[in-house]
């Protein structure tokens, strides 16, 4: 074997010298990777792989949701006899959309992993909203929110079919008003358009807090802002409310002008009368005066608390004053209004309207005294004063002078209410 | 499947296969390499091609480390001897392989690009199956020494080959016209003298620091320490800087055994440690084969495969009856040049981003040969070490490539 004589060492010293300074000089001047090197990729190549990851993210951000709507779907229920959603509002108060005239009064409540029958609901004929007592539900999704959203936040909406879950990926637009049967309220504005099958859902941010409750609100379908959906939930408490939901009654005290056009008569005035409901079944017309209730006088609205007290079993008797005779009615808070519905059907399997009855007003002028008592376009006058319409003479006769004050009875969506229409001023 | 889990996995079964294929006298090799094939993702699937991509620098090792073993027939002494042979035998067995290959794929009626790359490819012989079938069958005699020094010379005529070729079909290949013949002829060339004229340069260097070194340090696990450090940093430098680790790996060996006092002790204490990096070694080898390929490599495959073969045996006989050497040496010497594998899929990758437009064709041809050669290489090795009677001939505890062992 050859070894490195000591005189070797000069020529190994050399080499190692040139070789460092091949490599340096090697490392200096070789050519740098030229971008063509590299296998470029085609232009639809890169568009489809563009396109990839952005379905991928699209991907990614369906499935953040999905499980974001998982989270929340625990408050969430489905109430098949309302055909609606509900959100568990607060411990053991669902809040869910109202659609017919009447709610359900025996609801069942399809909750995550069972179905439990409601206690007890809060509505009103007159409010979207329902509020269904569920004893043993506790409230999980915090109903409010303490950082005000800005526009272009990210907020899901949650409702429940009979099939599972469903959600919508929206983004925030705004708060805005919007008016939900008259009442005024608010909504959250998004990229969504509500429909019939998302009512009584939530739409949540993106921290699981709720935004807003979707109730129909006119002819469309909003999400009332959760402040606005306590207000007419505590609405929905008070007694007007329970006496609308119970005999469709709405009363009030009578102003000085009905004092004069009635002639003294002292009571509560029967403002409107909601067809379908026990008040109008027994009878009950907007205009009539109660003057007393189960034999007692009635001076003020508040004598009539006793009939909507849950402990009531007696149908309450009322005393009216219609004109000039007083009759005794009784109302029945349980009659049933859908005999009615069926009196429409016949053995043949037809079913029809009745006929409409009274005059479509088509406009009413600003500032007249129609206008000022509260009439509308749309509305269909049925009587003026004690005279029911049954012709266009008759009514053009009746309204021509207005040199008198007449008391006017109006229907509209499904309610009778009664106004004064002034006295022309001279 | 977990990097401990399958590198623990590769080993056990790669033994075992081992063990199985000693029955069919088949070269362990081999039976690594089959289980690397059933274990990877074109059977198994329980290597992944993470897995792999994750145990590559396992691969990188073990072939720095094979080709440090095989630089030492650069052996002064050994190579005045048998260096002159070597170098006219590699030329012949080279040149006749290239040149059938070449002839076949034109024939087949590819461009002349293809053909030039698949001749220039077909030159090389794997290293490390011929190092492992060697050390495995404890082989000594003329066959072993040429056969050693023919694969150490021809990967270089190969890397060589193929970059004359690479920097021809650059030079008159018109292309995007972006690049100016001077720039195009500045960039092949230099890359051809900078992998061969580069790498040996940093193999002298690390092979100097390792040889000076390792008269300091005498114990065996040091030494292994030592040895392990250096080719790691030379297979490392070499990706820094796109020179070929090939080359510099070779370089390393060749520059040690002439000048280290100890290479001896080095080199044993190489070969009785490194056995599980090359068990591992072989069987990612095999993994990254994909056998569904053959069916697909089609007539200029089968060119391909009988063309190198026929033009390694017609080179290997007809030079070593022209030396004049023994007629074991005549006969067999084709047989143990058949196996191919790391550097033709290395050139295959390089193809791949140099000529996009070859590389469709190259690459189905290469891979699948190359499936083809490395399962019967090692068997057909070994069968020609047997052949001429060099099987056991260096049991005397000395590693068989080792210099002045008689």
């Amino acid at each position: 074997m050859t070894r490195p004589a000591p005189a070797n060492a000069k020529y190994i010293f050399t080499l190692a010298a040139v070789s460092v300074l091949i490599l340096l000089l090697g490392s200096l001047v070789r050519p740098r990777p030229r971008s063509a090197d590299q296998p470029q990729p085609s232009e639809t190549d890169l568009a489809r792989l563009t396109r990839l990851t952005e379905r991928r993210s699209l991907d990614t951000r369906a499935g953040y949701f999905a499980q974001l709507a998982d989270d929340v779907a625990t408050s969430v229920v489905r109430m098949p006899d309302a055909g609606a959603s509900g959100v568990v509002w607060t411990t053991g108060t669902i809040a869910t959309a109202r659609f017919e005239p009447r709610f359900p009064t025996a609801t069942l409540v399809r909750m995550l992993d069972r179905d439990v029958r409601a206690s007890g609901a809060v509505w009103a004929p007159h409010l979207p909203v329902a509020g269904v007592q569920v004893p043993d539900v506790a409230q999980l999704v915090p109903a409010h929110r303490a950082v005000a959203p800005r526009s272009g936040d990210w907020l899901v909406a949650v409702w429940r079919t009979d099939q599972g879950r469903v959600f919508a990926p929206a983004n925030f637009l705004d708060v805005a008003p919007v008016s939900c049967d008259e009442l005024p309220s608010r909504e959250t504005l998004s990229t969504l358009v509500f429909t019939r099958s998302m009512a009584g859902g939530g739409l949540f941010d993106i921290n699981g807090n709720l935004m807003g409750l979707i109730l129909p609100c006119g002819e469309r379908y909003a999400a009332v802002v959760p402040e606005q959906v306590d207000a007419m939930l505590s609405e929905a408490e008070s007694f007007g409310s329970r006496l609308l939901a119970r005999y469709g009654l709405a009363v009030g005290p009578m102003t000085d002008d009905e004092t004069e056009y009635f002639k003294g008569a002292a009571g509560v005035i029967v403002r409107e009368v909601w067809i379908g409901f026990s008040g109008e079944v027994a009878g009950l017309r907007p205009g009539d005066i109660i003057v007393a209730l189960n034999g007692a006088v009635v001076a003020s609205a508040d004598d009539l608390r006793p009939v909507v007290a849950q402990t009531e079993r007696e149908p309450p008797v009322l005393s009216v004053q219609r004109d000039t005779a007083r009759l005794e009615i009784t109302i029945r808070a349980d009659a049933d209004t859908t005999a009615r519905e069926t009196d429409r059907q016949t053995t043949a399997g037809l079913m029809w309207e009745s006929p409409q009855k009274g005059y479509r007003i088509d406009a009413v002028l600003p500032g007249s005294r129609a206008a000022t008592a509260g009439i509308r376009p749309g509305d269909r006058l049925l009587r003026i004063g004690r005279t029911e319409l049954r012709s266009l003479d008759q009514m053009r006769r009746l309204l021509a002078t207005g040199r008198t004050a007449a008391f006017v009875e109006i229907e509209r969506d499904g309610r009778r209410r009664g106004t004064l229409l002034k006295q022309a001023e001279p | 499947m977990d990097q401990l889990t399958s590198l623990g996995l590769i080993l056990l079964l790669a033994l075992l296969a081992g063990h199985l294929v000693r029955f069919i006298r088949v070269p362990e090799v081999t039976g690594y390499i089959l289980a690397g094939v059933a274990l990877g993702p074109s059977l198994l699937g329980w290597l992944s091609q993470e897995n792999l991509l994750a145990m590559s620098v396992f691969s990188e090792v073990a072939l720095g480390l094979i080709l440090f073993s095989v630089g030492s027939v650069f052996e002064f002494s050994l190579f005045r001897r048998i260096g002159r042979q070597v170098l006219l035998l590699t030329l012949a067995e080279s040149t006749l392989a290239a040149a059938v290959v070449t002839t076949g794929i034109l024939y087949f009626g590819q461009p002349w690009q293809v053909a030039l790359l698949l001749g220039a490819i077909a030159i090389a012989t794997a290293p490390a199956s011929t190092l492992m079938v060697i050390r495995e069958s404890d082989s000594a005699g003329p066959l072993t020494d040429t056969l050693l020094g023919i694969v150490a010379v021809n990967n270089l005529l190969c890397i060589t080959a193929y970059s004359l070729v690479a920097a021809a079909i650059e030079l008159l290949t018109p292309a995007g016209g972006a690049a100016s013949f001077l720039e195009t002829f500045y960039r092949s060339g230099f890359l051809l003298l900078w992998q061969l004229v580069g790498s040996v340069a940093l193999g002298f260097l690390v092979g100097l620091l390792l040889a000076g070194w390792s008269s300091q340090v005498t114990e065996g696990g040091e030494v292994l320490i030592l040895l392990a450090g250096a080719i790691l940093l030379c297979v490392g430098l070499s990706h820094l800087l796109d020179l070929s680790p090939l080359v510099a790996s070779l370089a390393v060996g060749a520059t040690m055994v002439n000048l280290a006092e100890r290479s001896r002790h080095v080199f044993g204490a190489l070969s009785a440690t490194d056995p599980p990096f090359y068990a591992i070694f072989f069987v990612i080898a095999g993994a990254e084969l994909d056998a569904r390929l053959i069916p697909a490599m089609g007539a200029l495959g089968v060119v391909y495969v009988l063309g190198r073969a026929i033009g390694k045996f017609a080179g290997a006989k007809l030079a070593a009856r022209r030396l004049g050497l023994s007629t074991e040496v005549q006969n067999y010497l084709g047989f143990a040049l058949l196996a191919q594998a790391g550097l033709a899929v290395g050139l295959t990758l390089a193809v791949n981003s140099r000529f996009t437009g070859f590389a469709p064709v190259v690459s189905t041809v290469v891979l699948a040969s190359v499936t083809i050669y490395e399962m019967i290489g090692p068997v057909s090795t070994r069968f020609a070490l047997t052949r001429a009677g060099e099987v056991g001939l260096a049991k005397a505890a000395h590693d068989p490539m080792l210099p002045d062992r008689r």
